[in-house]
């Protein structure tokens, strides 16, 4: 029986076409045989050009249109070759004791829990006769993407003109409507991908789930699904992975909390605090923060992300923290890609430190693995920079020359099997096989 | 020729929508950059003030170059530059806006720069 390979590539060519072959030829040189699954990540540098993530996709498949193919746009990536926030990576899997298959739910965004239920029974459904000890489902989920009509700088300032006028309560009621008008028409907003994930670990109690939130370069404007040929939008995808083989998930969350819990008023559907200790949520969370107002006064998330993204939020609800961003602010209130299912939160700090020694975490906790995999936000690369290649020395070091690919997002989701999902940012999730039973 | 692959190096760093301008210095030797009217700068003059002013500024790098100085940024109005130093008279120099995300534009820049170094080391 044929041990479970791996092969991964990479280009950071502009050339769609280019990058894809250059990506896929390395990938493949590094199998004996067809791979049976191909994972492809890029980042959204291709959408820039007409057709580019098509014509990207394709070619990742050229000659392998029949191997079930899962992926997304990330914020960059880490491989054995290199650091990367513009490219494409191609991971390919092949081996005798593992079944795949590919699934997908259209639009998952826009009613997230009946998507997640419809998928999961499709899922139970197709693969119940499938008897393998460890069921593994790795996930492509929408994140968050900023409502365009918030992005246009002239409505926002008009929005936060108006808001100095406005009762509180108007101006929450006249800012639901925005958010949940624009969510539904631009297919914008929140991804909804807990609410997905929730739905379906009910009927997959049995399953790992191992997912990442889509992003594009931090600006919040697009990002994509890929399943088989297809270029999605706020969909969904998962590669189910059967296997009698050891499958090692683990997860861990290098924030430490730096206050005491403030009380919160949570609006439109728990993405939005709109006040914290009874004061407007934007103004007292720059007096705690002692910043000055100029940081946040634009409700644009790559402005934003300049700061605020890295100091995070946290809540927590059955005695399990949460790690939020304070992704957006809008008016008086700010927004959170996840929903805050708590009415208390803490200001929490990260740092590169914390983050090298949760990847250092990581790498001990597994002894030869024959591919390893770590999700974790985009915020690493904001801090980190091109201290990134002080995670990869770390990696190749301790890998040798085992294949391994790091992937930067906007939310990562993990779950072992009869326990409860667990989403948040912030956090750093491994995922390794071994050939070992 | 080198020349030509390292062009082909900082067009590609160029096509980035935050690289505004980008140039490889050499102290003393003309800098290498591709065509200015390239460049997405709305104050074209800022790069020639940094052409013309390099010298001056690896006379001071150089002094710092044995404490191993790696990095220097500097923020000018609406734009932040960054100088990845490649040796003590040769550095890569990126413009790029003020509230563009450095950490995702430092990952190429250190690409870029470890691909020079091998082109002029060649």
């Amino acid at each position: 029986m044929m041990r479970m390979e791996f092969g991964i590539g990479v280009s950071n060519n502009w050339d769609p076409e280019k990058a894809a072959e250059e990506a896929l030829g390395k990938a493949l040189q590094m199998i004996k045989t067809k791979p049976k699954f191909i994972l492809v990540f890029s980042t959204i540098h291709y959408a820039k050009k007409p057709k580019g993530l098509q014509i990207l996709l394709t070619s990742c498949r050229r000659n392998l249109e029949d191997i079930p193919c899962i992926g997304g746009t990330v914020v960059g990536f880490i491989s054995p070759e290199a650091v990367h926030t513009r490219g494409v990576v191609v991971i390919l899997g092949t081996g005798d004791d593992f079944y795949v298959k590919a699934f997908y739910s259209p639009l998952s965004r826009l009613s997230p829990q009946t998507k997640g239920r419809e998928l999961a029974e499709k899922i139970r459904n197709e693969l119940k006769s499938k008897e393998y000890t460890n069921k593994l489902l790795l996930l492509v989920l929408p994140g968050a993407s900023e409502p365009s009509i918030i992005n246009n700088r002239r409505a926002n300032q008009f929005y936060n003109f108006v808001c100095k006028f406005m009762p509180r309560k108007i101006q929450w009621y006249t800012r639901d409507i925005i958010t949940s008008t624009a969510s539904k028409i631009f297919n914008t907003g929140p991804g909804g991908e807990e609410e997905t994930l929730s739905s379906m670990q009910g009927i997959l109690p049995d399953y790992y789930f191992y997912g990442l939130s889509t992003f594009d370069n931090i600006k919040g404007k697009e990002h994509y699904q890929f399943y088989n040929d297809n270029i999605l939008r706020g969909s969904t995808v998962a590669l189910a992975f059967l296997t009698n083989k050891k499958v090692s998930l683990r997860q861990d969350v290098p924030v430490v909390p730096i206050s005491d819990k403030f009380p919160i008023k949570k609006g439109w559907d728990d993405y939005f605090i709109d006040q914290i200790e009874s004061q407007d949520a934007t103004q007292k969370f720059l007096e705690i923060r002692k910043w000055p107002e100029e940081y946040v006064r634009d409700a644009r998330i790559d402005k934003v992300s300049k700061t605020s993204y890295y100091f995070p939020l946290s809540y927590t609800t059955n005695d399990r923290t949460h790690i939020f961003p304070a992704g957006m602010f809008f008016g008086n209130s700010f927004f959170s890609n996840f929903k805050i299912k708590s009415n208390e939160i803490q200001f929490c700090i990260t740092s590169l430190k914390k983050i090298l020694d949760s990847f250092r975490g990581h790498i001990k906790s597994v002894k030869n693995p024959s591919f390893l995999m770590i999700v974790t936000g985009f915020h690493v690369i904001g801090i980190a920079g091109d201290k990134l290649n002080l995670i990869k020395r770390d990696l190749d070091t301790s890998l040798g020359n085992k294949p391994y690919c790091v992937l930067f997002d906007v939310g990562e989701h993990i779950k072992m099997p009869q326990e409860d999902l667990f989403t948040s940012d912030y956090s750093l999730n491994l995922l390794a096989f071994t050939n070992e039973q | 020729m080198p020349e030509d692959k390292m062009q082909d190096l900082l067009e590609s760093l160029l096509k980035d929508e935050d690289v505004l301008a980008v140039m490889l210095a050499r102290k003393n030797e003309v800098s290498v950059s591709p065509p200015p009217d390239r460049f997405k700068l709305r104050d074209p003059a800022i790069f020639g003030t940094l052409q013309s002013t390099m010298n001056d500024f690896f006379t001071v790098i150089e002094k710092f170059s044995e404490q191993g100085l790696d990095k220097v940024y500097f923020e000018l109005g609406d734009y932040e530059v960054m100088f990845f130093l490649i040796s003590g008279d040769t550095a890569l120099v990126a413009i790029i806006p003020t509230l563009a995300n450095k950490g995702l534009l430092e990952v190429e820049m250190e690409n870029t720069r470890r691909e020079l170094k091998k082109l002029i080391h060649q």
